[in-house]
Parts: structure tokens; sequence; C-alpha cells
């Protein structure tokens, strides 16, 4: 909890649930202030969106959280913000280069001063963000091997059956 | 001066010192590499969103798949998450058989690791050695789960079905004789001229700069840091196993190979301490799980629960990591009711291999695959 009294302009709030995490509307300078010295030593450890689809006050959907391994005071930090842009810590954590490159194909959140922003994960010439809410499972693309072309050929996705979701609420609520 | 162009080649995605399907653009001046650019996620997985639509224990066997040379070391971090968010409490006995689990599956990934790096170098003999072994230890697997590699055997609440007193004497005798395995492993390895000329000084990585790039396992070790989720925040039940911890002193691909010769005897040790803590009569994995044929509410609940699954309370956010084989590896799970909202993965190899650039900057073309062994890269998990 210590870290709304070391920082407390840029931390927003902070939630125990059940692990403590602080919310920030400073990431840039709260991170680096996290990398510096030897008070917190952080290593980046993890970096990733979560979609809320109309959940935010300041209207971004995504929620960005980075995961910082504090060696010096053996725990791990969650810092997370609702953001529509980052600015990219890869400057001094060059481990959030492929972290951003993943949050921007997967999300769209923009990353500014990344130094190599392009598709990581998803296919050559994909479009769309797939882990945002919006976009269903089965994706809208289907890969085929056309016999007359004799190449493998992208089209509209037909499905056979519909895609089943089973959303019965469990008898054992908690 | 005539001006001198470098050229680029394509390295995978079908090539079998890729280790899967990496598809590599090197950028060779001559020789000497000048940039290394890996294309990954061609295996176009998507484990995330299909965990989005599973419930909490149909999304289990998922996390087998990830890295599918240590099984079992990624479900037992999702189960430990559930866990945390349900606020579970593992008894000793079953913590003792999950380690003797996760210890055989360090074992798994090590003997893969070692031996098919070798294999990329050269010495093909000490892949047929490990694999050997490998069959034996995936027949433990078989004997607990009915499955050779993905398990689904460590699951939320405990174990799927508790070992039985022949298996863990028979893992008993297995790791009695496996170190000396491991030492002509060693004999043929460590000694030996070409190996020592392939892997000293090759891919050399700073502290500095592993810790940089977000290393772990073996790999931050090997950079002679001293750092182990297992002495470091210590789960399970391995506060009460004594174990040393293997650093590295050069951080070259050489120090990483004798850290995770190190790491399987150790392991060893594990194994050995954790079976006596293993009590036979209480090992079963969910609660009431010995009433579920002779009671029938039980059985009820049981049928309930392993169909409909179970429901967690929106907006619960829990980040656990574990020490995998490979490294650390996170799972961020924000709790949806019935199923996850997000779960996030943190791969220990995605961040590896992101650094791969890094460390093969200024190697010989030929270096770039023992690179690539050392960092015992598995494209399951990279591409999730």
């Amino acid at each position: 909890m210590e870290l709304a009294f070391l920082y407390p302009k840029w931390v927003v709030a902070q939630f125990l649930c059940p692990q403590v995490w602080t919310y920030t509307k400073q990431h840039s300078l709260l991170l680096r202030a996290l990398s510096r010295g030897v008070l917190h030593n952080g290593y980046l450890f993890d970096l990733y969106g979560t979609h809320h689809p109309g959940r935010s006050s300041s209207g971004a959907s995504t929620q960005v959280s980075w995961v910082v391994w504090s060696y010096t005071r053996n725990s791990k930090l969650f810092i997370s913000s609702f953001l529509h842009s980052v600015s990219s810590v890869s400057s001094w954590w060059p481990s959030a280069i492929w972290f951003e490159r993943e949050l921007w194909e997967m999300f769209g959140t923009r990353v500014e001063g990344h130094p190599d922003l392009r598709r990581l994960l998803t296919d050559y010439g994909f479009v769309g963000y797939p882990l945002r809410k919006d976009f269903p499972m089965t994706g809208y693309v289907e890969l085929k091997y056309s016999e007359k072309t004799k190449r493998v050929t992208s089209g509209s996705l037909r499905l056979a059956q519909e895609f089943r979701v089973f959303d019965f609420v469990s008898p054992w609520q908690s | 001066m005539a001006k001198l162009k470098t050229f680029t080649m394509n390295f995978g995605p079908q090539h079998p010192a890729a280790h899967g399907v990496l598809r590599l653009v090197l950028e060779l001046d001559g020789e000497i590499v000048v940039r290394a650019d890996p294309h990954v996620g061609l295996l176009h997985r998507g484990t995330e969103k299909l965990l989005e639509h599973k419930n909490y224990l149909q999304g289990l066997p998922y996390l087998d798949r990830l890295d599918y040379v240590s099984m079992m070391a990624y479900e037992h971090v999702y189960s430990v998450g559930l866990e945390n968010l349900l606020t579970l409490p593992i008894s000793t006995s079953i913590q003792a058989v999950r380690v003797i689990f996760l210890e055989l599956t360090r074992l798994l990934n090590h003997l893969m690791a070692v031996t098919t790096h070798a294999l990329d170098v050269g010495a093909l003999t000490p892949f047929l050695w490990a694999f050997e072994e490998r069959e034996k230890l995936m027949e433990f697997y078989e004997r607990v789960s009915g499955a050779r590699m993905h398990a689904a055997y460590i699951r939320p609440g405990g174990v799927a079905t508790p070992p039985d007193k022949q298996l863990l004497q028979d893992i008993e005798v297995f790791i009695e004789t496996f170190p000396s395995r491991v030492n002509e492993i060693e004999e043929m390895l460590t000694n030996n001229r070409i190996w020592r000329q392939r892997l000293v000084d090759v891919g050399v990585v700073s502290l500095s700069a592993a810790k940089a790039w977000g290393f772990s396992g073996p790999m931050l070790r090997g950079s002679s840091w001293a750092w182990d989720l297992r002495v470091s925040q210590p789960y399970e039940c391995y506060s009460q196993l004594n174990f040393s911890v293997p650093i590295g002193a050069n951080g070259d691909c050489f120090d990483r190979y004798l850290v995770r010769t190190e790491e399987m005897r150790q392991s060893c040790y594990l194994i050995k301490q954790a079976l006596p803590l293993v009590e036979l009569s209480s090992t079963s994995g969910n609660a009431g799980w010995s009433n579920n044929n002779t009671q029938m509410e039980n059985l009820i609940h049981h049928f309930k629960f392993y169909t409909a699954g179970y429901n967690i309370d929106l907006g619960h956010t829990v980040y656990t990591s574990a020490e995998a084989p490979k490294g650390e590896f996170g799972v961020g799970l924000v709790s949806g009711g019935i199923t996850p909202y997000r779960c996030r993965l943190r791969a220990p190899g995605f961040v590896h291999l992101a650094a791969l650039d890094a460390m093969t900057v200024d190697h010989m073309i030929a270096d770039v695959v023992t690179v690539i062994g050392t960092q015992d890269i598995v494209f399951g998990e990279i591409d999730r």
C-alpha cells in the first residue's frame, strides 16, 4: 500500500482485490520511478490489457496492467490504468517491446514512443483486435486450400453450426 | 571502397532447429548476424480468448497445451490462481503430491531442453538416452492421470486422483537411478571439445541485461542471479524442503546448460524429500472424493460442479506466478462469474524470445541455433 504514500500525486486509488492494485493516471512517471534506484529496483514482469466495454468514466475501455517485479522488496507491484493510448516503457525496460506490440494488436491501444510497432501474434494482414469483447471467438475469416489457384486463400467465415454458448446460471451461487 | 550490402534470409518456419514454427528473418553480413527478427504466432492458438468462453475447469486442459514439454507446471499455476480466487486451503499431503509431479515435470522439460539443444549443435546420442528417460516419466504421468502428456492432473482444489502406493514406490526407484543418467549425459557433453566450442562465450547475457529483458528461470540464474520463486516466495510445500539453487558465472549458453543439468539433480533431491510427506489415506484431490460413489448427495454435487461449473464473484483479480521449468509463468485471472472474464498468460519463453535479437547480434549464423536451443523455446506457450 506504500505506493500511495510515496507517490500521492500519481496514484488515483488503490484496491485490494485481493492483491493490491494501484490505479494511476500518470503511468509513465510512476513506472519510471519504480524502475529507478534502490527503493524498488523494479523490472517489468508483465504488461497486458483487459477490455471492459463501457465501464470507465474516462471513455477508454481498455484497462492496461503493468506487473513490476521489485527484486529488493521481493514482491510484485500491480499498476493499472484505463487508457486510449499508453506511452511506451520500452526505453528503460526492453522487455516491454513485445508486450506493447501484443497490447496494440490485441486491443488497439496506441503505444506512443514505441520503436517497432508491428503485429506480433496474429496472421499477416489480420484485421481487428481479437481480445476485445466485441470480437467473436470464431473470428471473421477462414483459410482454405484452393485447388484452382494451388495456394491457401482466405475467405469469409462460414460455420456449419452456430457457435453455442451454454450460459446457464449455476445453482451453486456463492 | 565498395559498399557492402547485407542480405536477408528466412530461417524457418519449418526448420527443425527452430524448435517449432518460428520464422526468423535474419539480416546477415556474410555469416555475421546483423539483425534477427522473430515472426511468431504461426500456431494461431488464441488460448486467452478461448479461456474466456469455457468454465474454469474446462479451461484447465488448455494450460497443458501451452508448454507441451512441461505440462503440469502450467496447469498448476492456473489451479493455484483459482485457489487464490476461491481461497481454498490445500493439505500438505496434496501439496507434496503436486511437488513430486512438478519436479518430475522439471526433469521432463530439462531433459528435452538440454538434449535437443545438444542435437541442434550436433550431438545425437544424449538425445536418444534422454528420450528413454522421458518415456519413463511420461509413464508416471499416464499411471496417475491416464494421459501421457496432457495430464489435466493438478486441478483447482487438489489433484484429480491420488497416486497409489505402487506408483510412489516406482518413482522412488526411478529417482534413485536417475542422477546417474544425468551423469552419463554430462560425461558426453560437459568436457566435450565441440560442445564447449559451440557454447562457451556464446549468447552472453549480463545480469543487468537479463533483468531488463525480464528473464527468469535458468536464463536469469545462468547470469549469476540466485533467483528462484521456490525459494524467494515459496508455494506448495517447498518451504519445508531443502534444496539449492544453481547459478552460472558468465551468463553464456554453457552456464545455462550447467544450471539445467544441476537443476535435474536438485529435482531428484526434492522428490526424495517430498515422497514421505504424502499420506496415502488423505490424498483425495477434491473434498469428499472418496464418498462420491457411496453417497447420493455427493455424487449430485460432484456432477453439477463438473458439468455446470462454479461461480466466482465478478471482478476479482488475482495474479499468480510460479517457477515453471522455463522460468516464471504468470496467470492473471479476472473472475467473471462462471467463466474467467480475462485470463492473461505470461509465458517465460515469450519474454526470452523477445531478446533473441539482442542475444544473437554480432554472432555467427550457426550460433543462432545455439541461442534458440539455450532459450528452451516452445511455441505452444509463445503463440498462446
